[in-house]
């Protein structure tokens, strides 16, 4: 409610009261909101009400104005914002963000790095060049979505959000795969041998494009991979690791599919589209130029324990099952047709 | 073949699959480390075109393959093992476990003044020739360093928080509702400066190469705080009956959304408006009247501790190393100083939220206007405080002159 008159009037006599506005009060577009606390305490789910909770389909004032907040005229721009939220939505992003809130860890203090025992030193070899490989990579997925996080409007700050968590999550395992590395007599190894597959997704000029080559393609295939990381672990230590980056990963690529969803639902005619970014990215599968030698051969070393013929054989399971994944992951999605599609260098694992 | 392939010892060597077997392997779609692992075992190419053109599937020909007596040794290249890095290393965890500065050790500790690669590359481990540029262009490293980054970090993760279960919301409870309001102004600033916030780290975190990752990583934390507060703050705003306020000019913004170089950025951010932001929250936290405000902003004002904590260090690394741009850093705080003033000036809302807190209500806004003086005073010099102990004393004399004016003291009446 608007301040009373007379009290404002009142206010005015007052010796050396400074000029006063106080317009501010009862402005608000939806006062006498009062949000409770739900099971899971009061998330955003449970603040998103009335108006509050609508993210408009389309924003184009630029400026950074909260979401259900007066409008200011004279606000300054801060720079182009997407102004269509198609193109940069998924509804479960809210979900995700709390999820993350709640399951952030340490690698400092959540791993058991007693656990780790002098190996073998071609097992450990091959350990740290996973390692190696991991730190290197893990981080395109904190470096990309930052690029995109400054061109998203507060209108759609859901999607801010859980782009932060994914941020925040790289970065732990960026470094929890650095420290693994560096914690048991060898060190870090050979990386650079991922190009062009990183590049794509920073090269992306699309929001759906990176999310399609980073969270359904990239992820997605890492997130495979971790989830079978008790066959790669060698001591409760890096099953550990292995899981709490799986769990991670799930939110990121689960951002994916559901943002592929939207897309398909309110964008019909951008199929094709997709499918141009995945081919893209798979065509890069079972291409010579993007055969990573040294993360292969140290997988079929860990996966085979040893015995590299067991490794192999272990190998092409998971790449079976990381393709038969990303496969259902786009049914899920909405594009089950993509079986069909899939480019021969990677329809090769299935 | 390409130089993109990827390992550093002559390729041919490893995978030289030649490009006929090569396109009957696709055709076929047998996966090519098949291919390269029969020829690794000395399989003829010719007889591995006789496998393709027999109609065998790979996996029938991986079971032949690896059902064979391994009697050689394993058939690896294992070249990547024989780089040249550090080994030997042993990192143990300490009393905070196994930290950012417990695994810095021998050469993978050594943080270099100036990083030439824009790649990946991990620091300390080999780079393969032919690894792409990812274009990183912060290469400097007093551009963005601290010396407490690690350790940032690491307690960054540790005082985690989360809003929706660590502050006790059910402590809320009906307050006047101009007060409720004021409270909504503020938390309505509060988001907008967080976002901005993140608009400025999404831009500058992935600039900084892959040399510095201490840096990346405690930016993310900073990261995620910006994006804790946006979400803690838009709660309590919606969480007591008064609702977001009335969006502000957004003039304290512009100084950081045109910053042109990184150590601009974080002189505005982590020294300039943090440290007023972070005395608001602790203003915040005394005028709380329930235990959910007082938690809320002093976990708030916790998180600006370690900010603030980043940005002076920084700014004293940057000084001590760079001395000659002082005089540049200067102009960027009073250009910040200069908008942060506009703000408080020239926009109603803020001024007038604060002063109804600081009274005590909406009827007692007048001793509040004259509480709020006092507390610009000691804002400003707080923030003067801080400018000192990273080393940049000679700001006093340099500090915007309005924002000079709030040090003045009212004159005592006899
Ligand atoms: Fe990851
Ligand atoms: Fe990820």
């Amino acid at each position: 409610m608007a301040l009373d008159p007379k009290i404002l009037e009142q206010l005015r006599q007052e010796p050396d009261m400074p000029e006063l506005d106080l317009g501010w009060l009862g402005a608000q577009t939806a006062p006498g909101m009062a949000a409770k606390p739900g099971r899971r305490g009061l998330t955003l789910a449970e603040i998103n009400v009335g108006d509050y909770g609508d993210a408009p389909e389309r924003t184009d004032h630029n400026t950074i104005r909260i979401r259900g907040s007066v409008p200011s005229p004279n606000a300054v721009r801060i720079g182009y914002f997407i102004p269509n939220k198609g193109d940069i939505w998924s509804d479960n992003s809210g979900r995700i963000y709390e999820e993350a809130v709640q399951r952030q860890w340490s690698s400092a203090t959540d791993i058991p790095w007693d656990t780790i025992k002098p190996l073998p030193d071609v097992v450990e070899e091959a350990i740290c060049q996973i390692c190696t490989f991991l730190t290197e990579v893990e981080f395109v997925a904190g470096d990309a979505p930052g690029r995109w996080i400054g061109q998203i409007s507060p209108d759609h700050f859901e999607t801010v959000l859980f782009l932060i968590t994914q941020v925040v999550d790289e970065a732990r395992h960026l470094d929890v795969f650095r420290k693994r590395a560096l914690a048991n007599g060898c060190g870090l190894l050979e990386a650079g041998g991922m190009g062009r597959a990183l590049r794509n997704i920073m090269d992306a000029k699309d929001f759906s494009e990176m999310s399609a080559l980073m969270h359904l393609v990239g992820e997605g295939f890492v997130q495979t991979m971790f989830r079978t990381g008790e066959f790669i672990a060698t001591n409760e230590a890096e099953k550990t690791i292995f899981q709490l980056c799986a769990q991670d990963e799930s939110r990121h690529v689960g951002f994916g599919v559901m943002h592929l969803r939207y897309v398909l639902e309110h964008q019909p005619e951008r199929r094709e589209e997709f499918h141009s970014y995945l081919d893209k990215a798979e065509e890069l599968f079972g291409h010579p130029t993007s055969m990573n030698v040294a993360f292969q051969e140290s997988l079929m070393i860990t996966l085979g324990g040893g015995d590299t013929d067991k490794g192999l054989v272990m190998l092409m399971a998971l790449q079976k099952k990381q393709v038969t994944e990303y496969l259902h992951r786009l049914k899920v999605a909405g594009m089950p047709e993509r079986r069909e599609r899939l480019h021969p260098g990677m329809a090769m694992f299935l | 073949m390409t130089e993109e392939m990827g390992t550093h010892t002559d390729k041919s060597d490893i995978i030289n699959i030649p490009p006929d077997l090569w396109a009957k392997a696709e055709e076929k779609r047998w996966p090519l480390i098949l291919i390269q692992q029969a020829l690794a075992r000395k399989v003829p190419a010719a007889q591995l075109h006789q496998a393709l053109d027999s109609g065998m599937t790979g996996a029938e020909a991986m079971k032949m393959m690896t059902s064979r007596a391994a009697e050689q040794a394993p058939p690896l290249s294992m070249a990547w093992a024989r780089v040249d890095t550090e080994r030997g290393i042993r990192a143990k965890p300490g009393k905070k476990g196994l930290t950012l500065d417990a695994i810095n050790i021998g050469s993978y500790g050594d943080v270099p003044e100036y990083w030439p690669g824009q790649t990946m590359q991990p620091r300390g481990a080999y780079l393969a020739p032919g690894a792409m540029s990812m274009g990183y262009s912060i290469s400097v490293k007093a551009e963005v360093w601290a010396d407490n980054l690690g350790s940032l970090y690491e307690e960054a993760i540790q005082r985690h928080w989360r809003p929706a279960t660590d502050i006790p919301w059910e402590t809320l409870s009906p307050l006047p509702e101009e007060t409720e309001q004021a409270i909504g102004q503020l938390c309505t600033e509060l988001c907008e400066y967080n976002y901005m916030v993140i608009v400025a780290l999404g831009k500058w975190i992935r600039e900084i190469c892959y040399g510095f990752h201490e840096a990346k990583l405690f930016l993310s934390t900073v990261l995620f705080d910006a994006g804790l507060h946006l979400e803690a703050f838009r709660k309590r705003a919606l969480a007591n009956g008064g609702g977001l306020g009335v969006q502000s000019s957004g003039q304290r913004l512009v100084p950081i959304r045109d910053a042109q170089n990184y150590s601009e950025m974080a002189a505005l951010v982590f020294v300039l408006n943090d440290s007023f932001v972070q005395s608001q929250c602790l203003l915040g936290a005394g005028l709380a009247q329930n235990e959910a405000d007082a938690r809320l902003f002093s976990l708030a004002a916790q998180d600006k501790g370690r900010h603030l904590a980043y940005g002076l260090a920084h700014l004293r690394y940057l000084l001590e190393h760079q001395p000659e741009r002082r005089g540049e850093i200067h102009k960027y705080l009073q250009k910040g100083e200069e908008y942060l003033v506009k703000e408080f000036e020239k926009s109603a809302p803020p001024r007038e939220a604060l002063a109804i807190l600081l009274g005590g209500g909406i009827r007692e806004i007048g001793e509040g206007f004259r509480k709020l003086k006092e507390f610009r005073r000691r804002q400003v010099s707080t923030y003067l405080g801080r400018l000192e102990s990273a080393g940049l004393d000679d700001h006093r004399e340099r500090l915007w002159p309005p924002m000079a004016a709030y040090l003045e003291r009212e004159p005592v009446l006899a």
